[in-house]
C-alpha cells in the first residue's frame, strides 16, 4: 500500500495556494455558521451546493469539509455561551460548559473545547488515513446484498439513535424515505410519486429538502414558541487555560478520542453516543465530582473531544463505503454526487489524488480552525450578539435563494415552504429531521443496491442473507431498533421494583 | 397496550399531543398515496426482476404502520416511554429557551437590559402568519418584481416578524443585502436571478 505517498501527495495538492484559499473559505464558514444559531453544517453545505457548480470537485469537496469540520468547532462555542445547543452532539458540551460560562470560566472552556477539538480531530483524521485503505480493502469484495445489508443498518441505527425515541426516528427515516421515491425511477423511466406535476418528474431537490427542514422549518417554530431573549457573556482576549486547567484536560481528551472515533467510524456511528459516553466516563473518574452538575472542565474536555473524533470518524463509512450516517455526511455525499462521483472503495482508485487531497486537508484545516478558534475567539462569540431578527431574515434570504438557484422556478420555492412546514410538524412533534435526509438521499441508493442483488438472484429473496456478513449486518439492523425499547423497558421495571 | 405497561396506565394524561396526532394523519395519508401510486406502476416488460413499484410498497407500508402506531402513542397522551424512550440519550435537562432570568447572577449581559421593544407587538401567531406571508409574497412577485424587489420585502417580513424595533433600519439592509446578493449572483457567479419587471 502506497499510503502514505498518496496522502503525501494529497498535501502537495492541498497546500497549492487555491486549495488553502478554500480550505480557509471552508472553516471560516464553518466556524461561524456553527456559531450562529439556527444554521448548521448540513444546511450550509446545501445552500452552497447550487453556487459551486462550476468549481473543480476537490476545491469545492475541500470546502464542505472545512465547513463540516468548523461546525463542530463553532458548535461547541454556542453550547458553551449561549446554553442552546445547534445540534444533538453539542448538548453535552452545554451541560458543563455553560456552568462554566457562568462562573466567569467561558475562556478556559472555549479553551479546552476548541484544544481539545485539535488534538482529538488531528488523531481522529490519523486514524481515518491508515483505517480506510484497510477499509476499501474489505469493501472491494462485497457485492449488492452486502452493500443493501449495510445501508439497511445505516437506516436503522440513524433512526434509533438521532432521536429521543426509536419510533420517532423511524417516523423521521420512513418520511425522508418516502420524498426520495418522487420522481422518474432510473431503471424504468416510470414516474412515481409525481402526482401529475410536471416539476416532481425530476424528483425533489436534495437542496431543497434539507433547506426547508433546517432553515424554513426552523424559523416558523421559533417564531412559534416566542420571543426569547438570550443573554451573553463577551469574552475580551483569548480563549486560554490555565496549566491546571490543561492538567484535568489531557486525559479527557484523549479518553474522548479513544471512545469518538472507533463509535463513528462504525457503519451504525454518528457523533451523539459517543459524546454521552464520554461525559458519563469523565463523571465516573473524575477527582472532582463535586463540580459536575456546576462547570467541570472535564465534562467538556471529553465529549467535545468526541464529538470531533466522531465527526472524523463518520467520514470512514463515508468515503470508503458511501455511507452517510448523519445529516451533514449525507449531504456531503450529494455533494460528490453533483460531481458525477460515487463514494466507496472505487473512489480510492479511480479518483485516488482527489481523495488524499480531501483527507489531507482535513488535517490542514483542523491546524487553520485551532488559530481561528484560540486567539480569535471573541469575534465568534460577537456573532452570537446579532439581533435575532436579522439573524433569521438573512436566514431566509439566503433559504430562498439557495432553492431559486437550484431551477430558477417559483414553483421549487412553494415546494420549499410546504418542506419547510413538514419541518416544523416534525419539530413540534419531536421527530428527528436527521434520519429524513439521510433516508432521502441513501434510499435510493440503497433500492438500488436491492434491485441489483435480487436480478443477480433472478428474483430470489435468499440472496439478502446468503452469507454470514449480511445476516449479522440485518440481526444488528432489528437489534438498534428492538433493543432501546426493550432496554426501556427492563430499567423502569427495575426502578420500579426496587422503589 | 396495558401488556406493556408496568404501571397498569394508570397516570393522568399530560394532554394530548396534538403535533403528532397530526403527523400520523399526515403519515397515513402519505402511506396511502404511496400505496396507490405504487398499485398504479406496471411493471414493463425487461425491467429487471424487481420493478420500480416494489421499494414504495415497502415504504407505503411502513409509513401506514409508523402512522398506526405514532397515532395510538399520541392518543394516550404521555410520552412513549415504552416504545420509544432510548436509554442511550440522556434527556436533556435543562431542555429550554434561551433562559432570559436564570443568569441574573452573572455579569451584566451585553444586551436585553436595554433592548428595544419589538415594533409588532403581537401573538407568535400573528408573527407565524406575518413570516408566511412575506415568504408567499416573495415567491409570488420574484419573477414579475424581480430579484432585489421580492428579496427586500421578504427581509422585512421576516425581520420585523422576529421582532424588529423600527421599520427602516431592516428595509434598508434588506434592500442593501438583496442588491449585493443580485449583482454578485449575475456578475460574478454568472448564475441568472430575475431583473426588475421579469426576464
Amino acid at each position: 500500500m502506497g499510503g502514505l505517498e498518496d496522502l503525501l501527495g494529497g498535501f502537495a495538492s492541498a497546500l497549492s495556494p487555491a486549495n488553502l484559499l478554500f480550505a480557509l473559505i471552508g472553516v471560516t464558514l464553518g466556524t461561524a455558521v456553527g456559531v450562529l444559531p439556527g444554521i448548521g453544517p448540513a444546511l450550509t453545505v446545501a445552500l452552497l451546493l447550487p453556487l459551486t457548480f462550476r468549481l473543480e470537485a476537490s476545491s469545492s469537496l475541500i470546502m464542505f469539509a472545512g465547513i463540516y469540520y468548523g461546525g463542530m468547532y463553532g458548535g461547541s462555542t454556542t453550547s458553551i455561551m449561549l446554553n442552546t445547543p445547534g445540534e444533538s452532539a453539542s448538548i453535552i458540551a452545554a451541560l458543563e460548559g455553560n456552568k462554566m460560562a457562568r462562573q466567569g470560566r467561558g475562556a478556559a472552556a472555549l479553551a479546552t473545547a476548541a484544544i481539545g477539538s485539535f488534538v482529538a480531530g488531528t488523531i481522529a483524521t490519523l486514524g481515518l488515513t491508515f483505517v480506510a485503505p484497510f477499509m476499501v480493502d474489505v469493501a472491494l469484495s462485497f457485492g449488492p446484498p452486502e452493500y443493501f445489508a449495510l445501508m439497511v443498518l445505516a437506516f436503522t441505527t440513524v433512526a434509533a439513535v438521532l432521536g429521543a425515541s426509536v419510533l420517532r426516528g423511524l417516523v423521521g427515516l420512513a418520511l425522508g424515505l418516502a420524498l426520495g421515491l418522487v420522481g422518474i425511477d432510473v431503471q424504468t423511466g416510470q414516474a412515481r410519486l409525481s402526482l401529475g406535476v410536471p416539476q416532481l418528474l425530476d424528483g425533489i431537490d436534495v437542496v431543497i429538502v434539507v433547506v426547508g427542514l433546517f432553515a424554513v422549518g426552523e424559523a416558523l417554530v421559533v417564531l412559534g414558541q416566542g420571543l426569547s431573549r438570550s443573554t451573553v457573556t463577551p469574552i475580551k482576549g483569548m480563549a486560554l487555560m490555565s496549566k491546571q486547567d490543561l492538567r484535568r484536560s489531557w486525559k479527557p481528551w484523549l479518553r474522548g478520542t479513544a471512545l469518538g472515533f472507533p463509535i463513528g467510524a462504525l457503519p451504525a456511528g454518528g457523533a451523539e453516543i459517543p459524546t454521552f459516553l464520554s461525559y458519563a466516563s469523565e463523571k465516573r473518574l473524575t477527582k472532582h465530582p463535586e463540580e459536575f452538575g456546576r462547570g467541570a472542565i472535564e465534562g467538556v474536555a471529553g465529549p467535545e473531544a468526541a464529538n470531533n473524533a466522531a465527526a472524523a470518524g463518520v467520514l470512514v463509512p463515508l468515503l470508503t463505503l458511501g455511507l452517510p450516517t448523519s445529516a451533514t455526511a449525507a449531504v456531503i455525499l450529494a455533494a460528490f454526487q453533483s460531481y458525477g462521483l460515487r463514494p466507496g472503495p472505487l473512489l480510492f482508485t479511480s479518483d485516488s489524488a482527489l481523495v488524499w487531497t480531501l483527507i489531507a486537508s482535513l488535517y490542514i484545516g483542523n491546524v487553520l480552525l485551532l488559530v481561528l478558534n484560540l486567539p480569535l475567539i471573541g469575534i465568534w462569540v460577537r456573532l452570537l450578539l446579532i439581533p435575532p431578527h436579522y439573524l433569521y431574515a438573512g436566514i431566509l434570504v439566503f433559504a430562498t435563494l439557495g432553492t431559486y438557484a437550484v431551477s430558477g422556478s417559483a414553483v421549487d420555492l412553494l415546494i420549499l415552504y410546504a418542506v419547510g412546514a413538514l419541518g416544523a410538524l416534525l419539530r413540534l412533534a419531536d421527530v428527528p429531521v436527521a434520519p429524513a435526509v439521510v433516508g432521502l438521499i441513501l434510499g435510493p441508493i440503497a433500492e438500488q443496491q436491492l434491485r441489483r442483488s435480487l436480478s443477480i438472484s433472478q428474483g430470489d429473496a435468499g440472496i439478502l442473507v446468503s452469507s454470514p456478513l449480511t445476516i449479522s449486518l440485518f440481526a444488528l439492523a432489528i437489534a438498534a431498533v428492538v433493543l432501546p425499547p426493550v432496554i426501556g423497558l427492563v430499567l423502569r421495571r427495575r426502578a420500579l421494583t426496587s422503589a | 397496550m396495558s401488556l406493556h405497561d408496568p404501571t397498569g396506565g394508570g397516570q393522568a394524561p399530560a394532554g394530548k399531543d396534538v403535533p403528532s396526532l397530526v403527523l400520523s394523519a399526515l403519515l397515513l395519508a402519505l402511506g396511502v398515496t404511496v400505496l396507490v401510486d405504487a398499485a398504479r406502476i406496471e411493471a414493463p416488460p425487461g425491467g429487471g426482476v424487481v420493478g420500480p413499484a416494489a421499494f414504495m410498497w415497502a415504504v407505503g407500508g411502513g409509513l401506514v404502520v409508523l402512522g398506526v402506531v405514532l397515532g395510538l402513542v399520541a392518543l394516550r397522551g404521555r410520552p412513549d416511554e415504552v416504545l420509544a424512550h432510548n436509554p442511550l440519550v440522556p434527556a436533556p435537562q435543562e431542555h429550554g429557551h434561551q433562559d432570559a432570568g436564570t443568569a441574573g447572577d452573572v455579569a451584566p449581559t451585553s444586551r436585553g437590559a436595554h433592548e428595544p421593544r419589538p415594533l409588532l407587538r403581537a401573538r407568535p401567531a400573528v408573527r407565524v402568519a406575518l413570516l408566511v406571508a412575506g415568504l408567499l409574497v416573495h415567491a409570488a412577485i420574484i419573477s414579475t418584481a424581480g430579484y432585489i424587489v421580492a428579496a427586500a420585502v421578504l427581509f422585512l417580513a421576516a425581520a420585523l416578524a422576529f421582532g424588529a424595533p423600527r421599520l427602516l433600519p431592516p428595509l434598508i439592509i434588506g434592500t442593501v443585502l438583496a442588491t449585493a446578493i443580485f449583482y454578485s449572483f449575475t456578475q460574478g457567479l454568472g448564475l441568472g436571478l430575475p431583473y426588475l419587471g421579469g426576464g
